[in-house]
């Protein structure tokens, strides 16, 4: 029996209001007692309110939003290799992208549950370099601007009042403008490409309203996995 | 042969202990000397630190319907059998596999420790104890290929006598860790290694740690680990302090300076231990190193170490470290960054199972691009 309440404890306790869904976001019925008796009498349970025939209950339904967004910045670093031409040669280049992040994400709990759907979008750029080792092709590549922009559908579980796990799908398109020098008769992939994967992240609750992350991603079309931290704020 | 170790080793039992886990403050608990003999941390737990462990942070496996009380009882070396109030001794081995650049990447596995331990006393309070280890250690790697002798691989890691001086404060004499911000189990990590706080860098010398309940001095003079030939024995000083800014938050600075025949060394260092919720906590260590060899320049670089973990259930955490590193703050120097996450296990009282996948990567200011690394760590921890 004390199992059984430990349980039951536990869901209730899993299952209810905790800082990262505060304020009130599901939709509540509030059940207003009222007697017709003159005098007070305290809130009875609804065993004793169907005995007692002086009892009229009124139900008035409180719908809250449900919905929040997130605000957020960050950094992130990967490796990836990139294809360099100059015929009849290619040859993979291993180059270095580092960038900055803004993101902004709409967050939508499920009723009673410690799951929630999420919306992740990611507008990032940055710097990429690289050096050839390839004896026709070992040239230097520094100071190319990127900029990519993402969508990330994410399920979100709580595992405790100051923390989550998320996994997510990446829907990822990136340009990276490659100003190469005349006559190197060098050309460089991924211009513009796409590419998807998996994600994972965990958040880490630092007060009511700010959070910081940790992201592991691997982008499949461009076998790359990027690591990504920030900070975000509930708005 | 790989798999089945990974099988293996989370089926197998051991363990009550070795190491240290500051990160233990997001369970309340912020004095290491709460659970070990060397108010440091480390080293065998004494009778509330192998109970607590039992009963309320190692999970449930095998309890057989018993009660953390019960569970805290049968936590001694013999079980529920009580031990002579004047000995308390301890067995732990360690066993680490890793494989770089998973999958598919050579792996290696590697007993890293076999000891017996003890703790004698020399009244009932405790206030006199006399705390010794001695076991193995493997020869470092970067010993296989270089002539000439080798080190022991029976070693005392730590052997001091303890004194609760007063009420507030204690004294260890002999040979410790040297005293130097978070004492994390993680030798690896940036802010052990490059501080030259690692698993083999024992010392001789007197601590004199003093604590009360919102903040904590330990002051830590050394003459250097006295089995080593003279010239290679580092003399110095170290501090650690800690400050109670509320419950479970501690933020502290600490320092250290030595030298021996060939190299002077600095640290200096910011600590930060916030425990949140129940079992989670975030950890900051930043600091500066400065190194100076005999009749070369010196060099000045930082470190970064920052760990959050996470209770996921009873016995079981989930970790994300985040570290960096610079030998020389110069702009055409590398900074190193080593990211990873990874699971805290002990699913029982005297089992504890960590592993971690980890990333290692360069971050330079010319076209060079070192390849990141990638390593897959896994360490089991049995003892008595």
């Amino acid at each position: 029996m004390f199992r059984s309440l430990g349980i039951l404890s536990l869901i209730f306790l899993l299952s209810g209001e905790s800082l990262l869904a505060a304020p009130a976001k599901k939709v509540r019925t509030r059940t207003q007692m009222q007697t017709t008796d003159e005098g007070l009498r305290a809130p009875t349970s609804s065993r004793t309110r169907s005995r007692s025939s002086r009892t009229k209950v009124t139900t008035k339904k409180v719908k809250t939003p449900r919905v929040y967004w997130h605000r957020g910045a960050g950094v992130t670093v990967w490796q990836e290799a990139v294809k360099a031409t100059r015929p009849p040669e290619s040859t993979d280049i291993r180059m270095q992208f580092q960038g900055i992040q803004a993101r902004l994400s709409y967050h939508r709990p499920f009723t009673r549950s410690n799951w929630r759907l999420a919306y992740l979008g990611d507008a990032t750029f940055g710097l990429v370099k690289g050096k050839g080792t390839a004896p026709t092709i070992d040239d230097g590549l520094k100071g190319h601007m990127w900029l990519q922009v993402n969508v990330t559908p994410s399920l979100i579980f709580r595992t405790s009042r100051i923390s989550e796990v998320a996994f997510g799908i990446p829907l990822t398109a990136r340009y990276i403008d490659w100003r190469l020098e005349k006559g190197s008769n060098l050309t460089m992939d991924k211009g513009f490409s796409f590419s998807t994967g998996m994600t994972a992240i965990y958040a880490n609750r630092l007060s009511s309203t700010m959070t910081l992350t940790f992201s592991l991603t691997h982008q499949y079309l461009w076998k790359a996995n990027i690591w990504a931290f920030g900070l975000e704020q509930r708005f | 042969m790989p798999l089945a170790y990974w099988i293996f080793s989370f089926l197998i039992f051991g363990s009550t202990s070795a190491w240290a886990y500051p990160q233990f403050i997001g369970y309340k608990y912020a004095s290491c000397l709460t659970c070990h003999f060397n108010g440091q941390g480390n080293g065998p737990l004494n009778d509330y630190g192998r109970a607590l462990w039992a009963g309320e942070i190692a999970g449930r496996m095998f309890a057989f319907g018993r009660s953390d009380e019960k569970l805290g009882e049968a936590s001694g070396f013999l079980g529920s059998k009580q031990m002579p109030w004047w000995v308390r001794p301890g067995f732990k081995t360690r066993y680490l596999a890793y494989q770089l650049n998973p999958p598919g990447g050579k792996t290696d596995f590697i007993i890293m420790q076999a000891e017996a331990n003890a703790a004698f006393f020399l009244d009932k309070d405790q206030k006199y104890a006399f705390v010794t280890s001695f076991g193995y250690a493997p020869v470092p790697r970067r010993y296989n290929n270089k002539p000439g002798a080798k080190p022991d691989t029976w070693i005392s890691r730590e052997h001091y006598f303890r004194w609760q001086t007063t009420q507030d404060l204690w004294t260890y004499i002999g040979m410790t860790d040297r005293v130097y911000g978070i004492r994390h189990a993680n030798h690896e990590a940036y802010s052990r290694k490059k501080t030259s706080i690692a698993q083999n860098d024992q010392t001789h010398g007197v601590i004199l740690h003093y604590i009360k309940p919102e903040w904590e001095f330990t002051f830590h003079a050394f003459l250097g680990n006295l089995l080593q030939d003279a010239d290679l024995q580092f003399k110095g000083f170290s501090l650690l302090y800690e400050k109670e800014v509320m419950q479970a938050w501690r933020l502290g600075f600490t320092a250290l300076t030595g030298s021996n025949q060939y190299l002077k060394s600095n640290r200096y260092g910011f600590v930060n231990r916030f425990g949140m919720g129940f079992g989670s906590a975030l950890m900051l260590e930043a600091g500066i190193l400065e190194d100076t060899p005999k009749g070369i320049a010196g060099k000045r670089g930082y470190y970064i170490y920052t760990e959050a973990i996470q209770r996921l259930t009873r016995g079981y955490h989930l970790f994300v470290v985040a570290q960096s590193w610079k030998d020389v703050l110069q702009g055409d120097r590398p900074d190193e960054f080593k990211t990873g996450f990874g699971f805290l296990m002990f699913p029982m009282g005297r089992v504890e199972f960590r592993i971690e996948l980890e990333s290692k990567q360069q971050l330079t200011s010319t076209t060079d691009t070192p390849k990141d690394s990638w390593a897959l760590l896994s360490q089991l921890h049995l003892s008595l």
